[in-house]
């Protein structure tokens, strides 16, 4: 058989193979870039794909006696839900990301992004029959991306609302969140539970799955902006208004509990944290009823973290438990507590809190 | 003389044909080996050898280090890679190779509805240049060659746009490369009926456009092959390969490189002396891998047809 003969006989395999081209295909349910609230560029892919990042669906949490896992040292994300304490540890969280809670009847989705240091708590709309978020597999400048599985709609973490999706532009009702230790949660709430480590799945809970990232300098994807003022896994606390942009680096914080009591033109609130505790967090200092207050930090009496001009003491999640004012809830403030570098892309440019 | 040299082209090409020679196994992403059919030996000169082949990889298996994970997400991802190659043979030494592909990935998490995300299009080509200064014949058992490659990335690498995909789920790399193969082998008898191969391979990826890199593996594989009749032969040879971590802006990404020892087995059949089909498998045998958390092949077959031009 002649040479062309044979070129043209693997030719027309090759391209009947190819299905007589070779243009690329992808997913045809995939979002598209006019649906996007946030700049697609930025958009990543994390590897995994939709799910294989499984979410914890109404797991099992179990009494503080009860848990062997955890050192009082590692850190925890503690949630307070219609009176319910319970706390989430990192170390689970950083293979699963996505936790579906369910309290008395209500419905929340909290959330932790392992490359951006930030933990979150949303209300599931009560309209959704299907009440689950789960790991899109999509990451926004490296923050996690949640997907709701009611209308498949994608939520960036820390943008707090949907940025794509048939719900594109609704907001999260976000809820307070207080990340520290877990020994010092402890301490704040004896009574609390502990996310179970009987999850179902097989992963080692007792090996970070992201080696170094961590603690060195360095990214797994790029950024919209970066800022090379802190190193950028530097945990901050973030606030941000239209009159404010201002991080708090959890480290410089006294060991003692501190208060700082900030007024930006319009923008008043209150910043309460400690680096021995490890916890920070912000809530707006000016009542309903036109009220500014000032506060002063509360040592050695956790979950009461600070006093008011008033007299009323509040705890870690802002609630007044005693004094004139008990039972009122200060409205939260703070944005996240997040590494320096998942900061800037949402906030460029913010000023850094000199203590 | 005439039946003799006929024999041996016969033996040599099922050898040539299912050695590994440079191939190296389908990385625990989208790093598709596009060797498979390369032929460092098997020409003559201003003879050409053209190749089709067709490989399904399944990479689903989860290990950390050297165990087997049990996924729970009911996790589905392959790789289907079909792969075109010409040899010419400049003379009896030299030649030269050309390599094109068409590279398909699936990937589908059974929790998330079972929707199947799909990037296919053009892979990566090769261009290879082989010396082979001594081949296997009547008067001589031993051969060597040495082939020398770069790795064109002619592929897409941004599939799935605007959300573009993983680079693992990339039809190409999006970088150029380079690779090295020495090979050996050796006839036992005259009739080289028994014969092994000693493979080495090392290749070079460079960046692409997002900062992304496959790095550096080198591949070592052996075996041996047994010419059953005049149109069947078997081979089983053992593959090893060891990669570094990719990179992203010069930094390690996690759960990426390792250690794999592979299986290799293949039958070829003779459709005439100058025309053969082969069917292979890769099958996994030890696997130590970086990081916490891997995706790494279950295992892979390939079905080839491969012809020399008189």
């Amino acid at each position: 058989m002649k040479l062309y003969h044979w070129l043209s006989v693997f030719f027309l395999i090759g391209l009947l193979a190819c299905g007589g081209g070779v243009a690329p295909v992808s997913d045809s349910t995939a979002p598209n870039a006019t649906d996007w609230l946030v700049d697609t560029n930025f958009v990543r892919d994390g590897g995994p794909g939709k799910d294989g990042i499984p979410s914890l669906d109404f797991p099992e949490f179990i009494t503080a006696n009860s848990v062997t896992f955890l050192a009082d040292s590692e850190m925890v994300v503690g949630t307070k839900i219609n009176g319910v304490i319970r706390a989430l540890p990192h170390k689970i969280l950083d293979w699963h990301e996505v936790v579906n809670l369910e309290t008395n009847g209500d419905n929340h989705a909290f959330s932790y992004c392992p490359l951006t240091g930030s933990a979150g708590l949303w209300s599931v709309p009560a309209r959704f029959t299907n009440k689950t978020f789960g790991v899109s597999g999509l990451l926004y400048n490296s923050n996690l991306i949640l997907y709701d599985r009611e209308t498949d709609s994608n939520w960036p973490q820390m943008f707090n609302q949907a940025a794509n999706g048939q719900l594109i532009g609704e907001k999260a009702v976000t809820h307070a969140v207080i990340e520290t230790t877990w020994g010092s949660w402890k301490q704040m709430y004896p009574n609390t539970t502990l996310l179970s480590n009987n999850t179902g799945f097989s992963r080692d809970y007792e090996v970070y799955p992201y080696d170094n990232y961590l603690t060195d300098n360095t990214l797994l994807f790029a950024l919209s902006r970066q800022d090379s003022r802190l190193h950028l896994k530097t945990r901050v606390l973030g606030v941000a208004d239209a009159n404010v942009n201002i991080v708090y680096p959890l480290n410089d914080f006294s060991i003692n509990i501190q208060t700082i009591n900030e007024v930006f033109a319009t923008s008043e609130f209150v910043v309460v944290g400690s680096s021995q505790i490890n916890f920070a967090i912000a809530f707006e200092s000016r009542l309903s009823d036109g009220t500014l207050l000032t506060f002063t930090p509360v040592d050695s009496a956790l979950p009461i973290v600070m006093q008011d001009n008033e007299g009323n003491q509040w705890n870690v999640f802002g609630e007044a438990v005693s004094g004139p004012r008990q039972g009122t809830k200060l409205k939260l403030k703070s944005d996240y507590i997040a590494f320096w570098l998942a900061w800037v892309p949402y906030h460029p440019s913010p000023t850094i809190h000199v203590f | 003389m005439k039946q003799a040299t006929y024999n041996y082209r016969i033996a040599i090409a099922i050898l040539l044909l299912l050695s590994p020679n440079a191939k190296s196994a389908t990385c625990s992403c989208a790093g598709v080996s596009l060797t498979n059919t390369v032929n460092l030996t098997q020409f003559n000169a201003e003879q050409w050898q053209l190749s089709i082949s067709f490989t399904q990889s399944d990479i689903s298996d989860l290990v950390a280090g050297t165990n087997q994970i049990n996924d729970e997400t009911g996790r589905f991802r392959e790789t289907d890679s079909l792969i075109l190659g010409a040899t010419y043979g400049i003379n009896e030494n030299w030649a030269l190779s050309a390599i094109v592909s068409k590279i398909e990935h699936r990937r589908r998490n059974a929790i998330a509805n079972q929707r199947t995300e799909t990037s296919s299009g053009l892979g990566d080509s090769m261009l290879l240049v082989s010396y082979a200064p001594k081949k296997i014949s009547p008067f001589n058992r031993n051969e060597w060659a040495y082939g020398l490659a770069v790795r064109i990335p002619t592929g897409e690498n941004d599939a799935g746009k605007p959300i573009i995909f993983s680079e693992d789920l990339q039809p190409g790399q999006g970088a150029w490369g380079e690779s090295l193969w020495l090979h050996y082998g050796h006839a036992f008898d005259q009739a080289a009926r028994w014969q092994v191969y000693i493979d080495a391979n090392y290749q070079v990826n460079g960046n692409n456009q997002r900062d992304y890199s496959f790095t550096n593996e080198w591949n070592l594989s052996a075996g041996v092959s047994y010419q059953l009749s005049d149109s069947w032969n078997f081979k089983a040879g053992v593959q090893y390969r060891s990669a570094v971590p990719h990179t992203r802006f010069g930094n390690n990404i996690p759960n990426t490189g390792g250690q794999w020892v592979n299986a290799d087995i293949a039958i070829d059949y003779a459709i005439n002396p100058a025309t053969h089909l082969s069917l292979s498998t890769i099958q996994p045998l030890y696997r130590d891998l970086i990081g916490a958390l891997q995706f790494t092949n279950k295992n892979s077959y390939t079905l080839s047809l491969s012809t020399l031009i008189e």
